[in-house]
């Protein structure tokens, strides 16, 4: 009875009050700009603490991704036909992203190329913003480490001594590269990397803080859980995503990655190498990530049982990149399995 | 039931067809299609042994295949080798017979042409009745020993280890005190741009005039290559300079490769036991062949 | 169904308006495959083009003998045939190439495009406008391995047709199967958008 009431008082009122969209209908004080802009600032504490770890070029190095990305994304709007939107900064993440992912000594033209690759082919050639099925950041990087696997595999540094910051500047890279944590684990097996970082309390705390060798971005893992922590409370990501990842990970390695069965090291696991970052960064990414909370679990448990697989089996030492760039186009998948419960009875419609 | 019948009378027409015309280009170019698998090998011999492009191979180096067997009865295991007896109209094999311990068991001559030698199957059904009945012949190697009028100048070894992804096929040239002479990559499948690199000269070359002793121990080091041996591994010097630089550097290590440790590693590795195991196997068959007296074409 | 085409027309439209690999999408596995320089796929191509003209005559000449409840074995067949007869005729003429390539050649028995062509086209019509459609289509795929070989030899390994024309690789990425799928779609792309343009100017 109210509703005829209501669609009554709607014939007999104005027109023009009436605006008939698409849902959804609940307006906040969100926005695109504002969520992106949110997380590129949780970003900045891990960058700043980065030029203190490997030195200034990393800042260098950062600067040359976001400009080349925002310059490719605003080329290839312009040159698409589409509206150009590099106010939105989507393109500024995914430059601090691609920086974040890629070792601290490698030449500035690579982020130029990689920013290319990824705003040009992997974002707006296969279907713009919104609709891209892969993370561009991270097809950034698998560009890169196809095509210069040489220095995407050993141009990492050591920590710098005493906030020497500038003491890698000038410095041929070949002459100071080392190797990752996970590499020495990998191919020397753990007494080398005991033998290289240590071992006992001293070891978490450093690497957990960020001094070791690694992507510019990834090490710092207590900022990095900060901002995670950051984006949670602002509730612009759920825990779903990178609570399964980062737990499939830790259980897998504390199953598999010993020597004997349950004698791997599941802390260790999550403080070498890019699993903090992937998991709470980019395996959130809006576009490319389900967004039902089941299949948002299963694609975080696909995620941590692909990396796990590619770092103790496969050919790199790390795997979290290619775990995530194989389920991305899955995303879509995974939600139709698991479609939500219609409220709405399939015949008749609603009364 | 006529149209099954045509249908099968018009397949079995049409079937008969295709195979005359694929049985006539077989006849015609099955021999040049021998002829190039064979010239492949030589050439590739040929090179390591340093007679690249247009110098000539003088007349008097001849090879001789030797091929290593190994033949499993019951109980027991023992190498069989087929050493060649000469060129030309006493050619043919002697089946030498080895146990493990480098005691001769038996040797008798295997009438085997040196054009049939190289056929596989010719050569597995000659081996398996000279070892006589109740044993297993399992091929396992073959060796060339290259003679430049009667006296030896090298061997030419091939081998197969596990690279970074798959088997490294290689092909290396040792002289008789067992210095490498070369090496060829002839197959792998290591990761382009990485492991991949094996098979450029600045690797390879490193191994050339590498002695015995080094090789025993030969190991990788993780350092880049300095700058005036990597211009003589690329031959961008003078032939004097190769050759004072490679002496300079004869008891370095091998520089790995950027990126690509293992695939180094693995190519070191898998040399260093090719020439260790050959050097052992060698000097057991020319003591065999000593004492036996046995007249061989090496 | 005569064919109103004249044997120029059949050629240029194997070549352009129904390019095998950027119009019709046929036989992508060796555009993908192998297409990492030119001469693999030159040396392909004129593999594809033998075969291709090969089968479509002989299709064409014993159209009226072949069953029609057996055509798809009779046109394998025949394809196999002659598969192998470029197979035997390549090792003993160009041994080097064959090293590199010999299993592509084996491999196009099972090529799309050929097989539909002798369905679409040699079953129906003359033996001269088969010879022509072959003709065609063989370069129409011989062009395309070409064009993306070219480019995946410049970018990735700066080199063209063996030449070192830059001096250092560019971009490895480029060599990789992987990428073979990027190129084919930016290729296909490009193409589409020179055919939407002309029309456009032509009104």
């Amino acid at each position: 009875m109210i509703k005829q009431q209501v669609s009554e008082d709607q014939a007999t009122a104005p027109v023009k009050l009436w605006k008939v969209s698409v849902s959804p209908h609940i307006k906040s004080g969100e926005s695109v700009e504002k969520i992106m802009w949110t997380v590129v600032a949780c970003l900045m504490p891990p960058l700043i603490l980065s030029v203190f770890i490997f030195g200034i070029q990393t800042l260098f190095i950062t600067a040359v991704s976001v400009v080349s990305c925002v310059a490719v994304e605003a080329v290839s709007q312009k040159a698409l036909g589409r509206r150009v939107t590099i106010k939105d900064g989507s393109a500024v993440l995914t430059g601090l992203l691609l920086a974040f992912v890629i070792p601290p000594g490698v030449s500035p033209l690579l982020p130029i190329l990689a920013a290319v690759f990824a705003i040009y082919i992997g974002k707006h050639l296969l279907g713009g913003i919104g609709y891209n099925f892969f993370n561009p950041a991270l097809l950034g990087r698998a560009f890169l480490l196809a095509s210069f696997p040489v220095a995407m595999t050993s141009a990492w540094l050591l920590p710098v001594e005493s906030f020497g910051i500038f003491s890698y500047l000038g410095t041929s890279i070949d002459a100071v590269s080392t190797a990752t944590p996970l590499a020495v684990m990998k191919e020397q097996g753990m007494a080398a990397f005991t033998e290289a970082f240590g071992s006992g309390a001293g070891l978490y705390s450093s690497f957990f803080l960020g001094w070791r060798p690694g992507c510019i971005g990834e090490t710092s893992g207590l900022l990095l859980l900060l901002g995670g922590a950051y984006l949670l409370y602002r509730k612009y990501i759920t825990y779903h995503i990178p609570g399964s990842i980062l737990g499939t990970i830790a259980l897998l390695t504390w199953v598999f990655g010993g020597e004997t069965y349950f004698g791997g090291d599941p802390l260790l696991a999550l403080v070498t190498g890019g699993a903090i970052l992937g998991a709470f960064f980019m395996a959130t990414d809006y576009v490319t990530s389900p967004t039902t909370r089941i299949s948002q679990v299963v694609y975080g448990i696909c995620i941590g049982a692909l990396t796990v697989l590619i770092r103790l089996k496969g050919g790199y030492p790390e795997g979290i990149c290619y775990a995530i760039l194989l389920m991305n186009p899955l995303s879509t998948v995974l939600d139709s399995w698991f479609k939500p419960k219609r409220f709405a009875p399939p015949q008749g419609g609603a009364e | 039931m006529k149209d099954i019948i045509t249908i099968i009378i018009r397949l079995t027409v049409s079937c008969m067809l295709a195979a005359t015309v694929i049985g006539v280009t077989f006849i015609f170019t099955s021999n040049a299609k021998k002829h190039n698998e064979h010239a492949k090998e030589q050439q590739v011999m040929l090179e390591l042994l340093g007679y690249k492009g247009d110098v000539a191979v003088p007349d008097s180096i001849s090879m001789h295949e030797i091929y290593r067997y190994i033949i499993s009865g019951q109980d027991s295991q023992s190498i069989g080798y087929l050493v060649p007896t000469g060129h030309g109209e006493n050619n043919g094999f002697f089946f030498v017979n080895i146990d493990l311990n480098g005691k001769l068991i038996g040797s008798k001559r295997v009438d085997i042409s040196e054009e049939n030698s190289r056929d596989a199957e010719i050569r597995d059904i000659a081996m398996a009745e000279a070892a006589g009945s109740g044993f297993v012949v399992d091929f396992a190697d073959q060796t060339i020993v290259v003679t430049d009028s009667g006296s030896r100048i090298a061997y030419l070894l091939g081998g197969k280890f596990q690279g970074f992804k798959t088997f490294i096929n290689v092909m290396l040239a040792v002289d008789p005190e067992f210095e490498m002479v070369g090496l060829e990559i002839l197959e792998h499948e290591e990761d382009p741009g990485l492991g991949a690199e094996i098979e450029q000269d600045y690797f390879k070359n490193q191994f050339k005039g590498k002695p015995f002793e080094v090789l025993k121990t030969i190991d990788v080091v993780k350092k880049p290559i300095p700058a005036e041996y990597l211009d003589a591994l690329n031959s961008r010097v003078s032939e004097e300079d190769i050759l004072k630089l490679r002496s300079q550097y004869r008891d370095q290590d091998i520089y790995a490769l950027t990126g690509a440790t293992i695939s180094s590693k693995a190519v070191s590795n898998g040399v260093k036991n090719i020439v260790k195991k050959f050097a052992y196997r060698v000097t057991i068959l020319d003591n065999v062949l000593k004492e036996q007296q046995l007249a061989v074409s090496f | 169904m005569a064919n109103d085409k004249s044997s120029m027309q059949l050629v240029v439209n194997g070549i352009l308006s129904e390019n095998p690999i950027f119009r019709l999408a046929l036989s992508m596995c060796p555009a993908v495959g192998i297409s990492t320089t030119v001469m693999n796929g030159v040396m392909l191509g004129i593999a594809v083009l033998f075969v291709q003209v090969f089968s479509s005559v002989t299709i064409s000449i014993f159209k009226n003998l072949i069953h029609p409840r057996i055509r798809i074995p009779t046109y394998t067949l025949t394809i196999a045939t002659w598969v192998t007869v470029i197979d035997l005729v390549l090792a003993a003429l160009l041994p080097d190439a064959y090293a590199k390539m010999g299993i592509f050649v084996k491999l196009i028995v099972a090529f799309a495009i050929i097989t539909m062509r002798l369905e679409m086209f040699a079953c129906k019509e003359s033996v001269k406008d088969s010879f022509w459609d072959g003709l065609g289509m063989g370069l129409g795929f011989m062009v395309g391995m070409v064009v993306i070989g070219f480019v995946r030899e410049l970018l990735g390994s700066g080199a063209v047709l063996g030449y070192d024309v830059l001096g250092f690789k560019p971009l490895l990425f480029f060599i990789l199967p992987c990428a073979g799928f990027f190129v084919v779609g930016l290729m296909m792309a490009f193409f589409n958008w020179i055919e939407l343009y002309y029309k456009r100017s032509k009104g």
